[in-house]
């Protein structure tokens, strides 16, 4: 259900332009949410999620970075969106990075690359040759704590295991990898198959937790009062 | 003369009152004048990895967060809302960087600073917002991290006292430093927590409780190396702690012997080991080692596997024990897994040992219920020694002298024993230097 209509809006970035949707809620919001959509959903889909964040608390920024995967771009342009934000007061330490299907690699490459509070990745299918890693989600040493979930054919599993292992190994930062067992590669979307309702569920159940559990919060004017008269009180 | 121990040196003879094990009253006293004042172990800082790992667990009674926070800084928590008391944390492992009380939603970080109050206004701009509260005193020793309750109590490294030489044995064996691997054994036992204390080094007990750990031992290597038996001493490190010390030779008849390639991949660590510290250190970190850091920290180092014992005490007559192995990181996948077989052999919960220990201390103290006719246990063995063996109870004597004087403020002088030789005394060199670091 849609209660809030994002708000239309446009970031420059290098000699390019992104379409956004920006949800910005009153009072003392808990953090900000880049929400990277799946191709063309900005204003579907994209829209009931960022609602959906909302309810816990989160604004949100809706980009949909397209079909261009180059790192470097993805980088330019998720920073030109905390610019965005940063106007409306966001740090990137309070901003989480949530990535859908496609966009779930740029949730990733914004774990090695950029300062925010936390990133998540609800990737598809965990697809690659045997012995190498899905595209774009190649072991990094990150900075931030990821989520990565993927939905993983039975067959995959032993390799998904050694997947797991390996991004482990990778960062000194917390990580964790989910595998949904022979769920569909879009098990994010609500759906009746079972295995794809149980994974929806949970999925999004992990997302919320994982970004309370690690953005840091807006604080209230009186607790930014607070912290001013008291340095050593700072959230970190 | 204390009303708990008989520390008779004429006959000699020592003996502990079983109402030090049975009485509420005594209990309620060991947590004021112990647990409330001594060092006491939270856990290894190689068991919180990355930033903001957690584990919860109990420390005298109190319910602790044991994290690391977001800068690397190892941090010890009371695992209470300081709001109305609700424990904040109910994950008994994981990781985050801010925890909310799920009763009325305070929020605090890892380094333990209030992050948000729901409703703030309401509180007004004066109102102080509570950190956490914490032990007044952390530190670590080489991994092992402790905390006080009493903001008075000396350093650490002092109250370690002679526990420190063992503690590097343990320590010493890894060129990477050792690690704690996940998992936790975790077990209860319906009798008082000195008891498993008492049983931790009680050498005296091995083959007659243990028997049919040892029958299983001899069915894989032959008959027991009896002089390694014979090769172990009790030693008071002082400040109540104290270890069973044995050789080499002691250690070969604990486990099943390790395959060929495992074997020659452990002895080239060592010789390597020796090139660092010295031939004697390493000979010494060869042999086995039981030992106590007062009041319910054990280390058990018996060649096959390092066990850190924890021991919480929660009423009289019921403990909770948790136990983690302790490896070298460096070790190959094939010696690790006969360490492992070995350790939970002897150590798991369904090991050959452990369950014996636990049902023997069990009937200890539904036994104690005839206290009126039975009101003493002795613990005299060796007294009448020059030199404490493994197998005497010089160890628990010097536990429970160290236990009577905090408890009644009697001070009974240790035992004299003949110097130890080399054997037990081998220092740890810095080859490179040649000085003596220990």
């Amino acid at each position: 259900m849609i209660r809030i209509e994002p708000s239309p809006g446009e970031v420059r970035h290098g000699a390019g332009v992104l379409a956004v949707g920006d949800v910005s809620l009153g009072g003392t919001p808990r953090g900000v949410v880049l929400l990277l959509c799946e191709p063309g959903q900005r204003a579907g889909s994209a829209a009931r999620l960022a609602n959906g964040l909302a309810e816990h608390g989160f604004d949100s920024t809706i980009a949909d970075l397209g079909d261009d995967h180059d790192e470097s771009s993805i980088v330019a342009r998720l920073g030109a969106l905390l610019e965005h934000v940063a106007t409306r007061g966001w740090r990137p330490d309070q901003a989480g990075v949530v990535g859908y299907g496609p966009a779930g690699v740029a949730a990733h490459v914004a774990a090695e690359h950029l300062p925010v509070g936390a990133a998540v990745s609800l990737a598809n299918e965990f697809a690659g040759a045997n012995d190498s890693y899905p595209d774009g989600y190649r072991p990094r040493r990150l900075q931030v704590p990821w989520l990565g979930m993927f939905a993983v054919p039975a067959e995959r599993m032993p390799r998904f295991a050694r997947y797991r292992r390996d991004v482990e190994q990778a960062s000194d930062v917390y990580t964790e990898v989910v595998a949904y067992r022979d769920a569909s590669p879009s098990y994010y979307r609500d759906s009746t198959a079972v295995a794809d309702h149980a994974a929806s569920f949970d999925s999004w159940q992990r997302t919320i937790e994982w970004l309370n559990l690690r953005v840091v919060p807006r604080l209230t004017p009186l607790a930014e009062a607070w912290v001013a008269r008291h340095p050593a009180a700072s959230v970190a | 003369m204390s009303e708990y121990v008989d520390d008779d040196r004429t006959m000699p003879r020592f003996r502990v009152n079983r109402q030090a094990m049975t009485d509420p009253a005594v209990f309620d006293q060991e947590r004021r004048e112990i647990f409330d004042k001594c060092w006491l172990y939270v856990g290894h800082e190689t068991e919180l990895r990355k930033p903001n790992d957690f584990k919860t667990r109990t420390v005298a009674g109190r319910p602790v967060i044991f994290t690391r926070d977001a800068k690397g800084a190892i941090q010890v928590w009371i695992n209470s809302c300081p709001h109305r008391g609700a424990m904040l944390c109910r994950d008994r492992v994981g990781n985050a960087r801010f925890m909310t009380c799920f009763y009325h939603g305070w929020s605090f970080s890892t380094s333990g600073n209030m992050v948000s109050m729901p409703g703030d206004q309401s509180y007004g701009e004066n109102f102080e917002r509570p950190n956490l509260a914490r032990p007044p005193k952390l530190e670590s020793y080489r991994g092992f991290v402790f905390v006080s309750f009493d903001p008075q109590a000396p350093t650490l490294e002092s109250y370690l006292a002679g526990a420190r030489e063992f503690l590097d044995l343990v320590c010493d064996q890894s060129e990477l430093g050792m690690e704690v691997i996940d998992g936790t054994h975790e077990y209860s036992v319906r009798a008082n927590w000195k008891l498993l204390v008492e049983n931790s080094f009680d050498g005296y007990h091995a083959v007659t409780t243990h028997q049919r750990y040892f029958e299983m031992v001899m069915a894989a290597r032959g008959p027991l190396d009896m002089e390694g038996f014979y090769q172990t001493r009790g030693i008071d490190l002082g400040n109540g702690h104290a270890v069973v010390t044995g050789s080499v030779s002691g250690g070969k008849n604990m486990g099943r012997p390790l395959s060929a390639g495992a074997e020659a991949e452990r002895e080239a660590r060592f010789t390597r080991l020796a090139a660092k510290y010295g031939a004697g250190w390493v000979d010494r970190m060869r042999g086995t080692r039981n030992l106590v850091i007062f009041p319910n920290l054990v280390v058990i180092d018996l060649v096959m596997g390092v066990i850190v014992r924890k021991i919480d005490p929660v009423s009289e007559s019921y403990m909770e024990v948790s136990g983690w192995e302790l490896v070298p990181p460096e070790e190959g996948p094939e010696l690790r897994r006969q360490r492992l077989d070995n350790f939970l052999t002897f150590w798991g919960p369904g090991g050959l040992a452990s369950p014996d220990d636990v049902e023997a201390l069990e009937t200890c103290q539904r036994s104690f219920a005839a206290q009126k006719e039975l009101p003493w246990s002795d613990i005299s063995r060796g007294m009448n020694r020059d030199v404490a063996a493994g197998d005497d109870e010089l160890q628990m004597r010097t536990f429970w002298r160290h236990w009577n004087r905090l408890m009644t403020g009697e001070a009974l002088p240790s035992e004299p024993h003949l110097p130890l030789d080399e054997s037990y005394t081998s220092p740890r060199l810095d080859l490179a230097g040649s000085t003596t670091v220990v």
